[in-house]
């Protein structure tokens, strides 16, 4: 090692070569420290401008630190996250709706598809829907649960938002399409049963004709209809057709594929020549059952009340989309030479079936069928106009599709009466309460909020709320809990500005139970207050529901 | 009598458009009738079940009628072979006073035949209550049903007329 002080004794350009190996010398630590943190102050910087990567080194952080908070606090991360969250899911279920089409229904064919594209349509609408009700909360957990499992996160959100349960299990014998059993998840069996097996089988027996004319001999595997979708297992001889709703799960097609399996093995020999003999066929609805159970679940069963009457609209719909894929296959009219032709005549023709309408429709009909408009797009006949409620909008889509034999009708008739959808919103809400308790929980205290601004849109209607317990305890406990979780409810609205002589409160305790008391979770469903929106004029809420 | 075997069985209505095949299955399934003609799209599955009857061999059965409706086509290669199969019998009809409607039949039949070789026929000559009693076409529909060699009912969908005889004739030969 050199002197330093014989080193300054040189000259000055020695020494200042000198000064700067002594400094390398003495500095050479920290200018490496130096140069590293310039370079990652650098990359850094870079990271900052670079959205992408700023993100990936942000997410495990946030994670985490969401993952504590979550412990910690949930309800204000909800009430901070929520409000974000929603919309941008929302926007991106909008943009995603053909991917989600394709990724759906990879196995329908080209033809079908187009129908379904419709109801996908509704689909990603109802979807709007229930994001507007669901919690932040709820939204906020999906998104993490998605997070860790690596699934996408909508595909998660939808799962949450539409919960899967399965309806109904056939099993259909393939080549008749006889009924050979059937079970259902609603209490009351249908009398239509064997005609629904009849009508799937024709329904699969035209698509596969229709589409093997297409080039590629496919099977139908989904039927899609409202808020069902009618899954179909393909067996040799026999198929399950199982009506769905929600977004199932892997474990579901799993599942099915081996109840199909085992089901052929039991009965492949009865099947293969079957005479229609049910005799040999007795134990197969408890097989059936067996698999029903074990993927029910109780969230959504109240809610779809109704299901034999939409599964019975439905087959008229499909039928509809039936005529539809004939037509796209075998399209009635000739050839592109004659489109001069063709199209007055197809002026013609819409104008012929708006004519006949009212014909098709019944005479109590409240929709002005003047205000129709039909217009023609390819092969798409969009309905326009004003319908005067949900009831009538369905049953003139349905005449003008049996009277246009267009493959694909697009409803756009839009309620001549919005506050009627408002009402019905209000009227399916449900507050649910804890066991003997009528404090409003904080996700229950958001329904209420959602409400507010629906409540001000209908300002002269009174509002009913009907407090309802579940069955344990005695009679006058309940009349006293269900009174005060109504009265609670009532409090909420005040406070949030809407006027007391607006609200009425009815308590029923336990005598007129939503659901049946049998489980807990169906006790958990009875303890709930429930808003009724009341007519304006003096005879009030007399309508049938 | 012994409790009836249900036995389920699929039956086809064959035959060209307009001749009633829809407003039979009516008039069998609710025991109604409808002037108006709404002419069928694709196809339309009713059913009912049969009295329970004694078969030959002395077993009791009762036959739950899976009932086909299909659209009338004007030739027989329109017809989607699809719908023909698993069926135990077929039901051709025919309008009485509308002889070209009787044409398609026996290449239908033979069709129906290719893909149920066991399958059951009779014939409904159908719209009886628009032909006079003495009218040509009466003899000419029983040498007809000869010569495809199916036994065939004279019927009226209107007045219901041997209606529920020819179903029941049908399921006797299952
Ligand atoms: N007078 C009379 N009219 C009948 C009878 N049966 C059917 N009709 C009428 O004939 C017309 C056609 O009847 P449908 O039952 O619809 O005929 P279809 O064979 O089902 O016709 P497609 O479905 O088009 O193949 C209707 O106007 C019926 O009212 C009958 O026995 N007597
Ligand atoms: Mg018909």
């Amino acid at each position: 090692m050199a002197n330093p002080d014989a080193s300054f004794a040189e000259s000055s350009d020695q020494s200042r070569r000198t000064l700067d190996e002594l400094k390398a010398i003495l500095l050479s630590d920290d200018r490496r420290k130096i140069a590293l943190l310039e370079e990652k102050l650098k990359e850094l910087e870079n990271q900052l401008k670079n959205k992408d990567e700023l993100l990936s080194l942000l997410d495990p952080i946030t994670l985490n630190l969401l993952r504590k908070q979550m412990q910690t606090n949930p309800k204000e991360m909800g009430e901070i996250l929520g409000p974000a969250i929603g919309p941008a899911i929302r926007k991106q279920i909008a943009s995603a709706k053909d991917d989600i089409v394709d990724a759906l229904y990879p196995v329908i064919g080209q033809a079908i598809r187009k129908a379904v594209a419709e109801a996908m349509k509704n689909l990603a609408r109802s979807v709007n829907q229930k994001l507007d009700q669901a919690l932040s909360f709820r939204l906020l957990r999906a998104r993490i649960k998605a997070k860790l499992k690596g699934v996408s996160a909508d595909e998660a959100v939808l799962s949450e938002v539409l919960p899967f349960s399965i309806h109904e299990l056939f099993y259909i014998h393939k080549k008749s399409g006889i009924l050979l059993a059937h079970v259902s998840a609603e209490k009351q069996d249908s009398a239509v049963k064997d005609v629904i097996g009849g009508m799937l089988t024709a329904i699969k027996n035209f698509a596969q004709d229709a589409l093997s004319k297409e080039g590629s001999p496919q099977d139908l595997n989904v039927i899609e209809y409202d808020d069902f979708q009618i899954y179909l297992e393909n067996g040799r001889y026999a198929f399950i057709a199982v009506v769905i709703s929600g977004v199932p799960n892997d474990l579901f097609y799993r599942k099915i594929k081996e109840l199909e399996t085992q089901l052929h093995k039991r009965y492949a020999g009865l099947l293969r020549d079957f005479s229609g003999d049910m005799r040999r066929l007795e134990e197969l609805p408890s097989e059936l059952e067996k698999f029903l159970r074990e993927f029910q679940r109780t969230e959504t069963r109240s809610e779809h009340a109704p299901l034999w009457a939409k599964v019975a609209v439905s087959f008229l719909i499909i039928a509809a989309l039936i005529i539809g894929i004939r037509y796209l296959f075998f399209p009635p009219s000739p050839p592109q030479q004659t489109i001069t032709v063709n199209k007055t005549a197809k002026a013609l023709q819409l104008e012929s079936i708006l004519d006949k309408l009212s014909d098709h429709l019944p005479a109590s009909l409240q929709t002005d069928l003047k205000n129709l408009k039909l217009i023609v797009d390819g092969r798409v006949l969009y309905l326009q106009g004003r319908a005067a409620n949900e009831n009538e909008k369905v049953k003139i889509a349905r005449v003008v599709a049996e009277l246009s034999g267009f493959p694909v009708i697009v409803n756009e008739l839009t309620l001549s009466n919005p506050q009627k959808t408002v009402v019905e919103k209000i009227n399916k809400t449900r507050i649910y309460f804890q066991k003997e308790s009528s404090r409003i929980l904080p996700n229950e205290k958001k329904k209420i909020h959602s409400l507010i601004p629906l409540f001000q849109q209908i300002s002269d209607q009174k509002i009913r709320l009907i407090g309802h317990s579940d069955s344990l305890g005695s009679d006058l406990l309940n009349l006293n809990i269900s009174q005060k979780r109504a009265e609670a409810v009532r409090q909420l609205l005040i406070e949030n500005g809407i006027e007391q002589n607006r609200i009425e409160v009815v308590a029923k305790g336990r005598k007129e139970p939503l659901v049946s008391n049998r489980s807990e979770k169906e006790r958990a469903l009875n303890r709930c207050v429930v808003f009724k929106v009341l007519e304006n004029t003096s005879d009030a809420g007399t309508r049938a529901h | 009598m012994q409790e009836p075997v249900l036995i389920k069985k699929k039956v086809c209505l064959l035959g060209s458009f307009n001749v009633g095949k829809t407003s039979l299955v009516r008039r069998f399934v609710y025991n109604v009738f409808d002037d108006l003609y709404l002419s069928t799209l694709g196809v339309k599955v009713s059913q009912k079940i049969l009295p329970a009857i004694e078969k030959p061999d002395g077993t009791v059965v009762q036959y739950q009628l899976m009932i086909w409706d299909i659209e009338g086509q004007e030739k027989f290669t329109d017809y989607l072979p699809g719908y023909f199969t698993g069926s135990a019998g077929a039901v051709l009809a025919v309008d009485l006073t509308r002889k070209n409607s009787w044409t398609i039949i026996p290449d239908l039949m033979q069709r129906f035949k290719d893909i149920n070789p066991e399958a059951a026929f009779v014939l409904a000559a159908n719209k009886l209550d628009l032909l006079p009693e003495d009218h040509a076409h009466l003899k000419e529909i029983a040498d007809f049903a000869k010569e495809i060699n199916v036994s065939h009912w004279l019927t009226s969908a209107k007045t219901g007329h041997n209606v529920e005889h020819f179903f029941h004739d049908l399921a006797s030969s299952f």
